[in-house]
């Protein structure tokens, strides 16, 4: 199995609002489904994702609430606030263009 | 709503500690778990799924620590900690925290009262709207101007919104029981208009009821004297009240703070302009050569000082044209309140002068702390470079040492700035001890505070700098062994220049200081033309009292027969004013010869009115010729006393009992006597030459009665004052007490210089004392090493001393040599304001030298003493 990608820097934010964007999650299920959704090519390793997390948690975007959980016991559920949508749009805006950018670049160089 | 949310979260990772904590604990361990289960599931025995487990995740407490830092209270938590080990560490040693904290309170202490005083002085504007468009119209260089003059710029001039013109004039403020003298303006009708103030209650006079001569008996009164003399009454616009024996009546009372247009002098009460003849009893309103008029008034919007003094340069020429008194008149603004450019120029180097000081001794007092500190550093060395080593980022080390000198530095500004309030409350209560109303009103204000926290904050990272630049470049493995980077005592550092430069400040303070102290002993022997010593005074004003100048003639005459007949008099007289008190008036005289009475031909002297005996009982010395006789009097030839200078100028020679000499063209006078020189206006004036008029021929309303006798003045002044009353209870006496506290106006800048130079010179000794000590400290610990082997190898004792001190001694001599050069070029500016301060005095320089050498031998006895008692053996297991 090839080693998963290295996240670009700066994403890692946009992947974890958008994760959570549903339905509550905690650190392991955040985790674990970025991992399925991307098909097994992105990988979080545990050493940024709650970094990640607390930093969001601190700027506001997500707030965070221990709840029973799958896993047994009760876990920190991680939830999207209202400015956390707002930031999760401009993010997606941004990853978009730069995306597309990037694929322009590919076509035409 | 997001920062209420970041807010919340910062305050609960802080507050709610060990619970964020916990939680983030429990919530890496449920990760843990996880994979330990995904393991299992995989199928690992559970032994070899936790270590997997373990491995996959990674150093936890990195996880943690990187965690923690998302939480973003570092700083504060960081803030925090330092200041907890700050306390620790200077409460470990409260001798130095002591020194510090004390030497910088007194430091910022004094700035901040200086400071004070500056602002407001200088600093703050009037209590007014508006306050930078009001200015003040100065002719050439002096405050009054003649009252047709001020009327020819208010009419002439395109740059003013309005012009108004003023006169400091004291008063007999009378109610049915008594009177008294109260100190106000003559003010024309636009003044309050101009200034744009609303009245507390009533209304001002307007330009309209200042048109008509003695047609306006109007009073506005300030709101203090309202308070104070009425009780605050609120029926009190319509009342009728007795100015000079006159009824007026009082319109209203001016805002609450208001004090007229002189930031010193606090006006009670205001008059119409018009109605200055019956006021003063003879009228100068028409009269184009008396200038009584202060002239102020507010630019028109967009109006530029610039465009404002060309406009009034163009007039002034004109008026110099029309009128021969006013050749030569040069009209500038300056900002109002301390009487134009006359007062403000002066007070304004003076204050900055004395601010300069300040800054030195605080300056000072930073470079002092920078060695303690330093040298504190030092001691530190180890315990810097073990944190260094064993991870502690240098950026924290440094943050950790400023914060130690700003908690120094605050805490010092913070007891500063307590004592400066203190002291500023004293000093604006304090009334000059004087009749005159002059009153400062220093009370500090938010200027004052931020001045303060600047001042505290910039001495702290100016202390802290250097130590924390050390600390920065130290290298942990040298400091370690003990060998620091500069361990060569033999390399001359930026360090080195502290010494000599505190050295050198001090030594300027303390020579100051000293050529100030001479000086003022000097100028209390200095010959004043005059004995104010036993003499007992008592000023008052018959004109005030309603007395025409024949009734007032015949009242001084019956005053003179009371006093004279009291027990204990010696002799006694009476004059228009004393020498050297704040009311003095001039004249212009010419030689006999004169036949152009131009300005320029014209000669000005000191103007006394005096009776019979004047001089015998002020104790002016005769030269020649005689004294006044009741025989000069208005039927008798005019005849004059004058000095030996006025001798000189007017008459040629000091031998001119005899000669004549005009006061005006068709008024000759004889001299009949010649007295000694002495001091008319201030101490420092250069020899003036002096009028004396017999008051019989030359009639003064105001009068101060003077008797000498042996008993103590004030008791026999109190006496002067109730026969006084047993003649006419109506009189407002003011100015009761011995000659010399009249006096108190012209010893009043020199008193304050010397106070205030003695206490900087002390605080310097005091700063000098420490830094020396702090510097000597630190060289001992230094080298206690190589003490310790030189001592082992059998170096003598005073070798070892040589060796520490002589560079210490020279840094010192260095310091010394310089300071004593600026201090004695600035000795030249203390001659100015100090009476005869020299900077040519062998005992100023002597005694500077003899107090630095002192200073430098008891500051260096505490690590001489160390040096002596190093312990070879012990200095050298040091490490």
């Amino acid at each position: 199995m090839p080693k998963p990608s290295d996240l670009l820097q700066g994403t890692l934010d946009l992947l974890i609002l958008k994760t959570i964007a549903r339905d509550p999650l905690h650190g392991w299920g955040i985790a674990k489904r970025i991992q399925i959704l991307s098909g097994d090519v992105l990988s979080v390793g545990q050493g940024s994702l709650y970094p990640a997390l607390h930093r969001l948690e601190q700027q506001g975007w997500i707030t965070a609430e221990w709840k029973d959980s799958d896993l047994g016991r009760p876990a920190k559920f991680y939830v999207l606030t209202r400015e956390g949508r707002k930031q999760l749009e401009r993010e997606l805006k941004t990853w978009e263009r730069l995306s597309s950018a990037v694929q322009l670049l590919i076509e035409n160089a | 709503m997001r920062l209420v949310r970041i807010l919340f979260r910062r305050g609960y990772s802080l507050l709610r500690k060990r619970r964020a904590e916990e939680e983030l604990a429990r919530e890496l361990e449920i990760h843990i778990e996880q994979l330990e289960r995904e393991f299992v599931a995989g199928g690992m025995s559970a032994s070899e799924a936790r270590l997997a487990a373990r491995k996959e995740f990674g150093p936890v407490e990195v996880t943690t620590e990187l965690c923690r830092d998302m939480r973003r209270v570092n700083l504060l938590e960081d803030l925090f900690k330092d200041l907890v080990y700050t306390s620790r560490v200077l409460g470990r040693s409260p001798a130095f925290t002591l020194t510090a904290v004390l030497s910088l309170a007194l430091g910022i202490g004094a700035n901040t009262v200086v400071f004070s005083v500056l602002n407001a002085l200088v600093l703050k504007p009037l209590p007014i709207p508006e306050p930078r468009q009001l200015v003040f119209v100065n002719n050439s260089g002096q405050p009054a101007n003649s009252f047709p003059n001020y009327r020819e710029i208010r009419d002439r001039n395109q740059v003013f919104q309005s012009l108004f013109a003023y006169r400091i004039e004291p008063v007999s403020l009378g109610d049915e029981r008594a009177a008294h003298r109260v100190w106000g303006y003559l003010a024309t009708g636009n003044y309050f208009q101009a200034l744009g103030l609303e009245p507390a209650i009533g209304r001002f006079y307007t330009p309209a009821e200042d048109t008509q001569t003695d047609a306006s008996p109007y009073v506005v009164l300030s709101y203090s004297c309202w308070q104070n003399r009425f009780s605050g009454d609120p029926n009190i616009p319509g009342k009728e009240v007795r100015i000079n024996g006159r009824p007026f009546t009082v319109l209203g009372v001016g805002p609450r703070g208001f004090h007229g247009t002189e930031a010193f002098y606090w006006s009670e009460i205001w008059i119409p302009m018009t109605m200055q003849p019956q006021i003063e009893g003879h009228s100068w309103l028409e009269a184009p050569s008396t200038f009584n008029s202060w002239i102020a008034g507010r630019l028109k919007p967009g109006i530029s000082i610039e465009q404002a003094q060309a406009n009034l340069k163009t007039i002034a020429m004109q008026l110099a044209r029309e009128r021969t008194v006013n050749e030569g008149m040069q009209l500038t603004l300056s900002a109002p309140g301390l009487a134009g450019s006359a007062g403000r120029e002066p007070t304004r180097a003076f204050t900055l002068g004395v601010m300069l000081l300040a800054s030195l001794v605080l300056f000072a007092a930073c470079a002092n702390l920078a060695a303690l500190l330093t040298a504190r550093a030092a001691d530190r060395e180890r315990d810097l470079a073990i944190r260094v080593s064993i991870g502690a980022a240098r950026g924290r080390i440094v943050r950790q040492l400023l914060t130690e000198s700003l908690t120094i530095s605050v805490t010092g500004g913070a007891i500063g700035c307590a004592l400066a309030v203190v002291l500023c409350r004293l000093l604006s209560q304090w009334r000059a001890p004087m009749e005159f109303p002059i009153q400062f009103d220093v009370n500090p204000d938010w200027r004052v505070f931020l001045f303060a926290i600047v001042a505290a904050i910039v001495t702290g990272i100016l202390f802290g700098i250097g130590p924390a630049r050390r600390a920065w470049k130290a290298d942990p493995a040298m400091s370690l062994k003990g060998l620091s980077t500069h361990v060569s005592a033999r390399s001359w550092s930026g360090r080195d220049i502290l010494l000599p430069l505190q050295v050198a400040l001090c030594c300027v303070l303390v020579t100051a200081s000293l050529v100030a102290v001479r000086g003022l002993v000097r100028s209390f022997r200095t010959p004043l033309g005059f004995q104010p010593d036993g003499a007992a005074v008592v000023g008052y004003d018959v004109g005030l009292a309603g007395y025409n100048p024949r009734d007032g003639a015949l009242f001084e005459e019956r005053a003179l027969r009371a006093v004279s007949q009291l027990p204990g008099v010696e002799s006694a007289a009476y004059s228009s004013t004393v020498p050297l008190s704040i009311d003095q008036s001039t004249n212009t005289v010419y030689p006999e010869n004169t036949t152009d009475f131009r300005p320029r031909n014209a000669i000005r002297t000191s103007h006394f009115n005096v009776s019979p005996g004047y001089f015998h009982t002020a104790g002016t010395r005769l030269l020649a010729g005689r004294e006044f006789t009741p025989q000069d009097d208005a039927t008798s030839p005019r005849v004059a006393v004058v000095n030996r200078t006025f001798a000189r100028r007017v008459a040629g020679t000091e031998d001119a009992v005899g000669r004549r000499f005009r006061l005006g063209p068709d008024t000759l006078i004889q001299i009949a006597g010649i007295v000694e020189d002495g001091k008319y206006e201030n101490l420092t004036e250069y020899p003036k030459a002096a009028l004396f008029l017999p008051i019989q021929q030359d009639y003064s309303s105001t009068i101060v009665l003077m008797v000498r006798s042996a008993r103590a003045e004030s008791e026999m002044a109190g006496e002067m004052r109730q026969a006084l009353s047993r003649l006419d209870p109506n009189l407002a006496i003011y100015g009761v007490g011995a000659l010399n506290q009249m006096l108190g106006l012209v010893y009043l800048p020199m008193h304050a210089a010397v106070i205030t130079l003695g206490a900087f010179g002390i605080l310097a000794l005091m700063l000098a004392i420490t830094g020396i000590y702090g510097l000597a400290a630190y060289a001992v610990s230094r080298r206690s090493r190589e003490i310790g082997i030189r001592l082992a190898i059998g170096a003598r004792p005073s070798q070892i001393l040589r060796s520490i001190f002589g560079r210490i001694g020279k840094l010192v001599t260095a310091g010394a040599f310089a300071g004593l050069g600026w201090g004695l070029a600035g000795a030249g500016v203390m001659a100015s304001i100090v009476y005869q301060a020299s900077s040519r005095d062998p005992l100023v320089i002597g005694a500077s030298v003899l107090a630095i050498a002192a200073v430098a031998i008891i500051a260096a006895f505490g690590p001489a003493r160390r040096a002596m008692r190093v312990d070879p053996v012990q200095s050298l297991r040091h490490d």
